[in-house]
């Protein structure tokens, strides 16, 4: 099994989330885990998956498998947005010949041609995957009540994403030391798709998680996805601001807490950068 | 049994006449208890009636977050997250989708992603020992939606007055 990745960043991260960046590369360091960048990398697609702008989809996904194809690695993916739609794309090309050959006409001028030899895999699924290294790297369990997002798109639809295990966050934050939150909206979408199309309703979605956890004492939320995570943190200021509501719940990715349960500081895994505050939790440790 | 992902307006037809109307999509939906005009039953009910225009020229189809809760549940398989995004395909053709997704398309022309990197973000990543981003290839993102032709769902915007 290789160690060595090809990292996609997306849109997201590396301009408005790159906290989760510089946590993931320091905690994958740790652990062995090699990234190799993708230079001359595009949008997953995703914002143009409606079934009219399907080939623009699939050929933009289908461009970034083909750069994954000739780094030579499988791709390692931290957006559950970009992981369902390369994921998607992915099986197509792997199962149907005559859209292989389609979306080949359409990345012609690109200087691309993908064949359908790579793996595309979550942040998430890479670390489980090496979660008995990275238990003997816990030096300084977290003790706190965490509550996982997994969000929709790394497990639904379930005939395509096929995640094996789908207590995967789960089992990762408990690796960390912390205390496993479980709560009733937890499948629950995050509702960042409606930012700019109906603000009211996608605040009121995330509002019932937020009031839940707050009810439920969670010391922070965890989420691997940038999409849930701007959604959660960013979303808790707005909610301040127009609603002068508060929930006080620190919303950290992944990375960040393993990170702490590994001896990491805040600040080298960017946690000064969140939005809502994580000073109360890191007090607890 | 044809694949979701390469759905057109015949197979969502077939898809739809086995919806035997049981609910269990507007009941995981997590727009629907906020929003009446939002029930994914309801859709689906429409789209058997053959409502495809009234739908595709309403607001609730875009209030759907793509969650596949509703994909997920439903015991006929009638895949009803694809469904609704035939149905907002539909008021793309029609041109009378709402502004949001030509802004991002529009972006990703412009700069290969839905966000650009400026000047100041830069010095934040470094402040947390990051370096520069990876080069996009904006070029090849042209490239590809001149192909397909979103290109030209751009230009029937820049064409609306606002």
């Amino acid at each position: 099994m290789t160690d060595k990745y090809a990292l996609f960043l997306g849109c997201t991260i590396p301009t408005k989330d790159f906290s989760y960046e510089a946590s993931l590369r320091k905690v994958c360091e740790k652990i062995g885990i090699e990234i190799a960048d993708m230079e001359g990398y595009i949008c997953c697609g995703y914002p143009s998956e409606t079934p009219v702008a399907h080939d623009t989809w699939l050929a933009m996904s289908a461009y970034n498998i083909a750069l994954s194809e000739e780094i030579g690695l499988d791709m390692v993916v931290p957006c559950n947005g970009c992981y369902g739609a390369l994921k998607r794309a992915n099986k197509i090309i792997k199962e149907d010949v005559k859209e292989r050959e389609h979306i080949n006409e359409i990345l012609k001028d690109t200087g691309k041609h993908v064949k359908g030899e790579i793996e595309i895999k979550h942040l998430i699924e890479v670390l489980y995957s090496k979660k008995d290294e990275i238990e003997k790297l816990i030096k300084k369990p977290v003790k706190i009540a965490a509550a996982p997002h997994l969000g929709c798109h790394i497990i639904r639809p379930s005939d395509i994403m096929q995640l094996d295990n789908p207590g995967i966050l789960d089992e990762m934050i408990e690796l960390t030391g912390a205390e496993c939150v479980d709560y009733i909206s937890k499948d629950k979408c995050c509702g960042n798709v409606l930012r700019g199309l109906d603000e009211k309703i996608s605040i009121e979605i995330s509002k019932e998680k937020l009031q839940e956890l707050k009810d439920a004492g969670a010391d922070c939320m965890i989420t691997i996805c940038p999409a849930c995570h701007i959604q959660y943190d960013l979303g808790q200021m707005e909610i301040k601001t127009k609603y002068k509501e508060e929930y006080g719940i620190p919303v950290l990715h992944y990375p960040q807490l393993l990170g702490l349960a590994m001896g990491l500081g805040a600040d080298e895994l960017g946690i000064p950068f969140l939005k809502v505050k994580a000073d109360e939790m890191l007090a607890k440790l | 049994m044809k694949d979701s992902l390469s759905s057109d307006i015949s197979s969502i037809r077939e898809r739809v006449y086995t919806c035997y109307q049981c609910g269990i999509c507007s009941g995981g939906c997590p727009v629907a208890p906020l929003e009446k005009s939002f029930r994914p039953r309801e859709i689906v009910q429409k789209t058997q009636h053959s409502k495809v225009k009234e739908l595709a020229r309403g607001d609730a189809i875009w209030k759907c977050t793509a969650c596949y809760m509703c994909y997920e549940q439903c015991p006929q398989d009638v895949k009803v997250t694809d469904v609704i995004m035939e149905l907002q395909s539909e008021a793309l053709r029609e041109g009378v989708a709402p502004a949001k997704f030509q802004k991002v398309m529009g972006m990703v022309y412009k700069n290969g992603l839905t966000n650009t990197l400026v000047g100041f973000v830069q010095k934040q990543r470094e402040k947390v020992g990051l370096k520069e981003p990876p080069e996009v290839n904006v070029k090849a993102a042209q490239s590809i939606m001149e192909k397909t032709g979103a290109v030209n769902f751009l230009k029937s915007e820049e064409d609306k007055s606002d």
